[in-house]
């Protein structure tokens, strides 16, 4: 994993001094090396700060170019299964000088244009300047595991891995805060990832399954990748538990390819544990790999799940490290936490930071996590209410309806009717209602805003095709979820957490393969007898008994309302009295000042945390350069 | 459309003659029943709202907004329970303080005083016909244990520990 950066300007050029300053601001996501590139005539310059992980010599730095120096590459990500493609390329004629994932890349697009995107089996985001056409061709991976922002003025484009490298350019109007988005993003964070505009003026990004093709004539982008078309194409074939298993392990063992030690970040959870407990099965993952877990601890909290990870690490005897973060720890990041973020979210995001801080400080430069299992397997309460939903809709199975009401029960904490039955009565039986358009109203923020905020529509263009709406209310949730409100912003969160740290992040449960084939598989996979996840708990019999048995999710989180009683608090109480924090533009500063302070002496602190996008704007108002 | 709409919109079908209709709650539900009554029953003649949180009469067009205590005159054939999370806390005040009004509630999680679930008239059901009402009352205790008498033992356990999540102290 690397940074990328990149500007072409037909009109006036690139400057080498430019360009290197631009590439330097990623340097923390590629500390092992930092290139930059200049088109002959300088029209383009591509720069790459590297993550040496497949291929640690010098010979698979970047800006890599082909033999005949007519294609430059840019890439951040990995191509996973680039073993296979280099066999298949070299049948083709191509010869290879690395042992790199880059070269194959880059030959790919060299034989098969952008049909290539099709072949990989990974995450990126690159971009390839053209010599002979004078063209840039840019890609996302399907599921926008990396990002792609740019920047399009004109007859030049810029773009780099984090929308921070484009500040570089703010003496030209690129990357202020642009109050007109500022106010629909508060209302609702998580959906900036499913938009093309960003909360910075001048900035727009490629969405997933994206390519853009730049030239003299201006920018073209296209989709080249849609999960529902592609579900659509594939034939109706039935999907069982040795299917899915089997793709997991596949997808677990591809993203064990590296050429420098891995680790796993543990939190105890299912999906963590899935990944930890089958890698762990792998012979080299631990001998030769030096596989190692990660706990981050919450301790002496009830978010702690440290007892639960531990049982993965005894089961397979994994060298594990716990990480205590406490309030005191998390107030010290707490500012840099929020600048990696460089966005607005809901809540502040402190425990990754110290679980990938620890990686880096023992040298680990790779960690596999279990992103998108709840996404994929029906993990959260919602996605239990929807099946709920479904049942009810189709009047059958009163069994199954029993176990998920008792299940429901459990999740919402077990000793509330009224919520219970709240939850039951008002519980829509729409599919529509799947779209997320409610939550955008919060006057408890919007009114403290000093510019007006309007709604925005965040209905899925998959709801435009009759077919997409034929499908349960699951399946709606699960896509909208996985596409574009919950998990976009979790891989944008851990990807700007991890690199910050020099830590690159592989997700097994995003191997496409296998993502495909949990979309397509039933729902007894997702959701079974009142259990979620259920794939994992009733065949992924590698994990531990008493996890897949586990019915607290907890998330890891941070018990931010017990924080808030002690360091965060304090923190927060000094921070509102910061004249910058009074004089905002974007924000009525006494007012939130105020209602802050109260809340704080009160003790209402699930109400403090409910301003948190507010005080996160403020963050990235005054701190960020 | 939800559960509770559903039950609202089979309670003012059956139920033609409510001319006067007043809703306890002003949240979420409770503007939701407003919207579905303008919808499907135009012949309602009046729509009042009363909620502990207003403080004065206001009119808002299709609706009134009254305190708790205009109870004790306003014109009323059906008193609607449109909170869920309150509904035990509301229908005690009612028992205390608008006993005259008792007989005209409609809960959205009790049914009326002439229940469609009570006990009599579910041993009167066979176990397709209450395993098809169960999906319109999941919330039923009463239902869940009819359903638990003529289940398969696995079954029955289920039926009958849902009912033990729902059965509140009272009934």
């Amino acid at each position: 994993m690397c940074g990328i950066t990149g500007l072409v300007d037909y009109a006036n050029g690139v400057s080498r001094s430019i360009l290197t300053e631009f590439n330097n601001r990623l340097i923390h996501r590629g500390p092992d090396a930092q290139h930059v590139f200049l088109s002959r005539d300088n029209t383009a310059g591509l720069g790459h700060c590297r993550l040496s992980i497949l291929d640690t010599s010098s010979a698979a730095d970047q800006p890599f170019r082909s033999r005949d120096s007519r294609y430059w590459l840019t890439f951040n990500g990995e191509i996973y299964n680039y073993l296979e493609l280099r066999a298949e390329l070299e049948k083709l004629g191509h010869h290879f000088i690395t042992s790199s994932d880059t070269e194959v890349l880059l030959a790919s697009y060299v034989q098969w244009g952008k049909e290539c995107l099709h072949r990989f089996n990974g995450m990126w985001a690159f971009a390839i300047w053209d010599e002979a056409r004078q063209e840039l061709f840019a890609s996302r991976d399907r599921f926008g595991v990396k990002s792609l922002y740019f920047s399009l003025q004109k007859q030049r484009l810029c773009f780099a891995s984090e929308q921070k490298a484009l500040f570089v350019f703010r003496d030209q109007g690129i990357g202020h805060i642009c109050p007109q988005n500022t106010g629909w993003i508060l209302m609702y964070p998580e959906s900036i990832e499913s938009k093309r505009e960003t909360l910075y003026q001048g900035i727009e990004k490629l969405l997933p399954g994206e390519y853009l093709l730049f030239d003299k004539s201006g920018i073209r982008i296209h989709e080249w990748w849609n999960t529902h078309e592609e579900l659509e194409r594939q034939p109706n074939q039935a999907v069982d538990a040795n299917a899915l298993t089997q793709l997991f392990e596949q997808a677990c063992h591809l993203r064990t390819r590296s050429d420098v030690k891995i680790a796993t970040s543990l939190s105890g959870g299912l999906d963590s544990s899935a990944v930890t407990s089958q890698i762990a099965l792998f012979p080299e993952a631990l001998e030769q790999r030096e596989l190692k877990s990660f706990v981050g601890s919450f301790v002496g909290s009830d978010k702690d799940e440290y007892q639960w990870a531990k049982q993965v690490v005894d089961q397979y005897h994994i060298p594990h490290r716990r990480i205590p973060i406490s309030a005191e720890s998390a107030v010290q990041h707490l500012i840099d936490a929020t600048l990696a973020l460089e966005d607005i979210t809901s809540l502040p995001v402190l425990g990754p930071w110290f679980v990938y801080q620890a990686m880096r400080d023992e040298g680990y430069k790779v960690s596999i996590e279990g992103h998108a299992g709840d996404e994929l397997l029906g993990g959260y309460t919602r996605h239990l209410n929807v099946f709920i939903a479904d049942l009810i809709n189709r009047k059958s199975d009163p069994a199954a309806l029993a176990s998920a009401i008792i299940a429901l029960n459990d999740s919402i904490g077990g000793d509330n009717l009224q919520r219970l039955k709240g939850n039951l009565l008002q519980l829509s039986l729409d599919p529509a209602s799947t779209n997320l358009n409610i939550i955008n109203e919060k006057p408890y923020l919007s009114q403290l805003l000093n510019i007006s905020c309007g709604i925005r529509d965040h209905k899925i263009k998959e709801r435009r095709n009759p077919l997409f709406n034929q499908r349960n209310m699951l399946f709606q949730r699960l896509y909208e979820d996985f596409h574009y409100y919950a998990l976009p912003s979790i891989l944008k969160t851990y990807d700007r957490l991890s690199m910050a740290n020099s830590v690159e992040i592989r997700s097994p449960f995003l191997d496409y393969r296998f993502a495909l084939a949990a979309f397509s598989a039933p729902e007894k996979f997702k959701i079974h007898n009142g259990k979620s996840k259920n794939l994992l708990r009733e065949y992924f019999k590698f994990i531990p008994n008493e996890i897949r048995a586990r019915n607290d999710k907890k998330g890891f989180t941070q018990p931010l309302g017990n924080w808030l009683g002690g360091a965060i608090g304090q923190w927060l109480l000094a921070f509102i009295q910061r004249p910058e924090f009074v004089q905002s533009a974007l924000y009525d500063g006494k007012a939130l000042r105020k209602i802050l302070s109260k809340l704080i002496a009160e003790g209402k602190y699930q109400q403090v945390i409910t301003y948190w996008p507010l005080v996160n704007l403020a963050i990235l108002e005054q701190y960020q350069s | 459309m939800n559960l509770a709409l559903a039950r609202v919109m089979r309670f003012l079908q059956r139920n033609p003659n409510v001319k006067h209709l007043i809703l306890w709650g002003n949240g979420q539900l409770g503007s939701a029943i407003v919207k579905l009554a303008q919808t499907y029953f135009q012949d309602i003649e009046s729509l009042s709202i009363v909620d502990s949180t207003i403080n004065q009469s206001r009119n808002e067009g299709a609706y009134q907004l009254h305190p708790v205590d205009a109870l004790k005159h306003l014109p009323c054939d059906c008193l609607i329970i449109a909170s869920i999370a309150y509904e035990h806390e509301i229908l005690k005040e009612i028992k205390l303080q608008y006993a005259s009004l008792k007989d005209r509630v409609f809960s959205l999680s009790r049914g009326t005083t002439l229940n469609d679930n009570s006990e009599a008239a579910c041993s009167n059901d066979n176990q397709n016909a209450l395993g098809s009402r169960i999906f319109d009352y999941p919330d039923d205790p009463l239902l869940w244990r009819a359903l638990a008498n003529n289940a398969s033992e696995k079954e029955k356990a289920l039926y009958l520990q849902c009912a033990a999540i729902l059965q509140t102290k009272e009934s």
